[in-house]
């Protein structure tokens, strides 16, 4: 349990970034608007939880356009990709864990 | 950790997020289907009608590739977010992409047959009503698998 523990990555744990990160990683990139949408965040919030991802190297940004017909792109980096990656193999080796003891008592109730 | 969620709830909301990729995009535009099918169209159009002026050719298939490279960066600027290839694809998408890609590649060897056996002008018809009629039916199908896959994750 506690490999698992270990392996959990400290940036893509929250919640909101774990959203994000899964959305970025499964398409080629995302526009801020799409984010914000599927996250139900404010745009400051957001655009704190970008940064944050940005500051460690999983995702970069691009500006297009400018004024009201303007938006920023986010896309997932190779090392965000393989961050989730290992992030959702822990995530899911914790969840079988934390699911065994029910299934494992069948053998002893049967004996 | 910023988290209090289960692993279990930390893995399904990853597996919304992931599907929301593909259920959550904007009204397709009426002129789609019928636009794809004019573009492919255009294809044995050109290549039949220009097969004597190869310079015009070029700059015909140039131009029909630069259509489809703007029809794309449109698109994925309305949609905010594009599916990427070799990304997860949600279970109940699977059988709309496999059949779209199966009738896809079968229309444009018929469309070629039909180019070579009957002519250009019957082959752009046939590529212009089976992509039109096709891409019109894998639609219909996308939009069922969005509403089940958005009703499955919640």
């Amino acid at each position: 349990m506690s490999a698992g523990l270990d392996a959990l990555d400290p940036v893509i744990h929250a919640p909101k970034r774990l959203a994000a990160m899964a959305i970025l990683v499964n398409s080629k990139a995302a526009d801020f608007g799409f984010l914000r949408g599927h996250l139900g965040v404010s745009d400051s919030d957001l655009s704190k939880q970008m940064a944050a991802l940005e500051k460690a190297g999983y995702v970069t940004a691009t500006k297009t356009g400018r004024g009201r017909g303007g938006s920023t792109w986010y896309r997932a980096t190779p090392e965000g990709a393989a961050a989730f990656r290992r992030h959702m193999a822990a995530l899911d080796a914790i969840a079988r864990l934390t699911a065994e003891p029910a299934g494992a008592e069948a053998p002893g109730a049967a004996s | 950790m910023e988290s209090d969620a289960t692993p279990q709830q930390a893995l399904a909301q990853a597996e919304r997020a992931t599907a929301a990729v593909w259920y959550d995009y904007p009204p397709t535009p009426w002129w789609y289907c019928p636009g794809a099918g004019a573009w492919h169209a255009a294809f044995p159009l050109a290549i039949g009608g220009l097969r004597d002026a190869p310079a015009l050719l070029l700059v015909a298939l140039a131009a029909l590739m630069a259509v489809a490279a703007g029809f794309t960066t449109w698109y994925t600027r309305y949609r905010g977010a594009m599916p990427r290839v070799g990304g997860a694809i949600p279970a109940e998408f699977r059988p709309a992409v496999v059949a779209f890609g199966g009738g896809y590649l079968t229309l444009l060897v018929g469309v070629a047959i039909v180019f070579v056996t009957a002519g250009y002008g019957a082959a752009a018809i046939v590529a212009l009503v089976g992509v039109t009629a096709g891409f019109a039916v894998y639609e219909r199908a996308y939009a069922a698998a969005a509403a089940a896959t958005r009703a499955r994750v919640g």
